[in-house]
């Protein structure tokens, strides 16, 4: 499998993930511990 | 302290995306003699002001949550949205800032040094320099990486509380 890291375009869409990702996180905190 | 964190901030990361979105695909397309130039004169003026503003922007970071949690000026700091913004965006500032003191910087010293011997006496070239670069580079990918939800967050602590409500 490809290392997403070894491209730019890779790179920024790994990245974008992961902020959706916490986005997610941090709005299920909120809904938990409201 | 504010200013202090945005200025090397800005410093710092402007000049990973320079690495990563203009100086690793032209080295790509360099000949060996041009690239062995910017290696020893262009790389390491660029890597000075990389690992210096890096940790900058670490320490005014610190300074300025330390300062904050210690003012009545955010009443509740340690419980506000915008700590809990800060927390992520610096933990994530911070594993970055260490992979540029603790992988990035010391493989791309070895390469200078290498590159240089090479230009200077005809050294070869070592048989790990291609090892060196290579964690280097994925270190610097990670960065860059790492930089999206880093930005995000440290911007939001102050323009997205909606986030955490």
């Amino acid at each position: 499998m490809k290392n997403p890291l070894d491209s730019v375009s890779g790179t920024i869409i790994s990245g974008l993930l992961i902020t959706v990702g916490l986005v997610i996180a941090v709005r299920i905190y909120v809904s938990v511990a409201g | 302290m504010r200013y202090g964190h945005i200025f090397s901030g800005i410093t710092w990361i402007g000049l990973l995306y320079y690495f990563n979105f203009v100086q690793v695909p032209s080295f790509a397309q360099m000949d060996p003699a041009a690239r062995s130039q910017a290696v020893q004169f262009l790389v390491p003026r660029a890597l000075l002001w990389f690992r210096w503003s890096a940790l900058a922007t670490v320490l005014f970071g610190l300074a300025y949550v330390f300062g904050a949690m210690s003012s009545d000026y955010i009443p509740d700091y340690l419980g506000s949205h915008r700590f809990k913004s800060i927390l992520i965006g610096g933990t994530l500032g911070i594993i970055m800032a260490a992979n540029v003191w603790f992988i990035i910087w010391p493989n791309q010293k070895k390469i200078i040094a290498a590159t240089t011997a090479t230009a200077k006496d005809g050294t070869p070239a070592p048989a790990e320099q291609p090892r060196w670069a290579r964690k280097a580079l994925l270190a610097s990918r990670t960065n860059t990486m790492l930089s999206f939800p880093m930005l995000f967050f440290m911007a939001g602590a102050i323009h997205l509380p909606s986030l955490w409500e």
